[in-house]
């Protein structure tokens, strides 16, 4: 997607060799290349290479730990896609479009879409979400996300969108009963979708009532995706009589040992106040996050909720803010 | 039954090919041709050039079936290689553009290189030279036989190859026993 110059210029090939053989060594030599890359761009995240680059120098670190696991447990096809995808096109390479963009049309252009079905009452066909990821590329927007009803019930169109924007990267939240081992090999094949897998909507669980069998179903998707080397997350939706379970060690271990690694956690939404969430919850979350960021290998990150009860995605950096610079 | 979609759109799109220029084809032609949505093509292939990479490697193994060649004689398989091109000159010359290139190259050193690393594992030396020198070799010949093909390819694949190919056929021979024997 980058210019044939800057890509043949800065050795994208190099920056996969480092991927493909022995990336634990080379590691160090790779940040060195996304910092040649990125340090000729204005907004070049800075903080979040530097936040990157400790955690790679710190073994102690549990997301050194994290790196590691991605590193070993993840196809090295899919790996050096999701490098080039979301790392590259999504953050670095997009956000300057963004930035001319957002000037160019004096509106601010979000990181990510979110690709909704319910606003119509029915899915999104595929030309429709052509036409939109086209004009979101226009923009430099490389990430686009499935967040609601069940896009798995409709692989054809998935993995379609995901084949022809194979420069983007898809997030997609899924129960996962639409997961088999040929869509597994699908994903293989076109690389760039990555799974979030939903947890978190029994109603007003506690560690006691927690349905461990409806978990073990989901956990035969997770074992799928983890046997094929497919990296994949958990997308939790709590509300305020289960976010101290979801935040648990003793959650976040057995999600570990899934093979899991990020976790989203998605407030549900009241009626009432609309937000989902008190300012004392969101301190306890906020908390929760740090702290699990500085003593689990998995990735913790939350979407925020505005006044007007849209969700908004945040810029990358906010997530990385919190907590770690 | 993919494989069956994926055939019928490669056959559509050869029948295009001979034709006219792969610049002209449209994936817009190929759903109309083939009467189906472009949901379906974009299932299979992500672009034209995706679809022209796949449909090469399958031609190609479907002549390798046809026309088989002991998998040991490296040499007569990279001699197949030529003859593939040459029988199939229309198509290989109407999908070559500037663009298409870095694909064409991708196939090349697809195709060859695997050859020339199975000729280098089964020397008797083999297992004296080490893991970097065989890559080498590897790469060296590979470069080699895929810039002559592209050499080939840019004259328009003249017929009169064959005097020329045997002239090929000695060098990589002789390289890939020399450098052998060198990193030994």
């Amino acid at each position: 997607m980058e210019t044939w110059n800057s890509v043949v210029r800065f050795g994208l090939k190099r920056a996969y060799h480092y991927i493909e053989k022995n990336p634990e060594e080379n590691l160090p030599r790779l940040m060195d290349w996304v910092d040649r890359f990125a340090g000729e761009r204005l907004n070049s995240f800075p903080s979040q290479r530097r936040a990157i680059r400790e955690a790679v120098n710190d073994q102690k670190s549990p997301m050194h730990e994290l790196i590691l696991n991605i590193l070993h447990e993840t196809d090295t096809e899919v790996l050096k896609e999701v490098f080039e995808n979301f790392f590259l096109n999504a953050n670095l390479v997009g956000r300057t479009r963004r930035e001319e963009a957002g000037r160019q049309y004096h509106c601010k252009i979000p990181w990510a879409i979110h690709l909704t079905a319910s606003e119509k009452g029915r899915y999104l066909s595929f030309d429709e979400l052509d036409a939109m990821i086209l004009q979101g590329k226009e923009l430099g927007i490389y990430m686009y996300i499935y967040s609601d009803a069940e896009p798995l019930e409709h692989k054809q169109d998935l993995v379609a969108i995901s084949r022809k924007h194979h420069e983007c990267q898809f997030l997609a939240f899924t129960d996962g009963r639409w997961m088999d081992e040929e869509l597994a090999d699908i994903m293989l094949e076109v690389k760039n979708i990555v799974l979030a897998i939903r947890d978190g909507e029994t109603e007003g669980t506690t560690d006691e009532k927690y349905d461990a069998v409806a978990f073990e179903k989901k956990g035969q998707a997770m074992e799928l995706l983890k046997r094929k080397k497919l990296p994949f997350g958990i997308g939790c939706s709590f509300d305020q009589k289960n976010l101290a379970f979801y935040c648990s060690d003793e959650y976040l271990d057995q999600i570990i040992r899934w093979g899991a690694k990020f976790i989203w956690y998605i407030p549900e939404k009241s009626g009432e106040s609309g937000s989902g969430m008190t300012q004392e919850q969101s301190a306890f979350l906020r908390e929760r996050m740090r702290k699990i960021r500085e003593t689990k290998p998995i990735f913790a990150a939350a979407l925020q909720i505005d006044e007007e009860d849209t969700v908004k995605i945040p810029q990358p950096m906010d997530h990385v803010h919190c907590g770690i610079s | 039954m993919n494989n069956l979609t994926k055939r019928m759109i490669k056959e559509a799109f050869f029948e295009m090919l001979r034709q006219k220029p792969i610049d002209k084809i449209t994936v817009k032609g190929i759903v109309e041709h083939c009467e189906i949505n472009r949901q379906t093509f974009y299932y299979h292939f992500s672009d034209i050039y995706d679809l022209m990479q796949w449909s090469l490697v399958d031609e190609l193994a479907k002549f390798r079936v046809d026309n088989p060649v002991d998998e040991d004689a490296w040499l007569e398989q990279i001699r197949q290689l030529f003859q593939f091109i040459h029988e199939n000159k229309k198509l290989v010359l109407h999908a070559y553009d500037p663009v298409n290139r870095i694909y064409y190259d991708r196939f090349l050193r697809e195709q060859i290189s695997p050859v020339v690393r199975r000729r280098v594992d089964s020397s008797p030396q083999a297992e004296r030279i080490p893991e970097d020198k065989k890559e080498f070799i590897c790469n060296a010949v590979t470069i080699a036989v895929a810039g002559f093909i592209f050499q080939w390819v840019e004259e328009g694949v003249p017929d009169e190859y064959q005097v020329r190919l045997d002239d090929y056929i000695t060098l990589f021979r002789g390289s890939v026993e020399h450098l052998i024997s060198q990193f030994e």
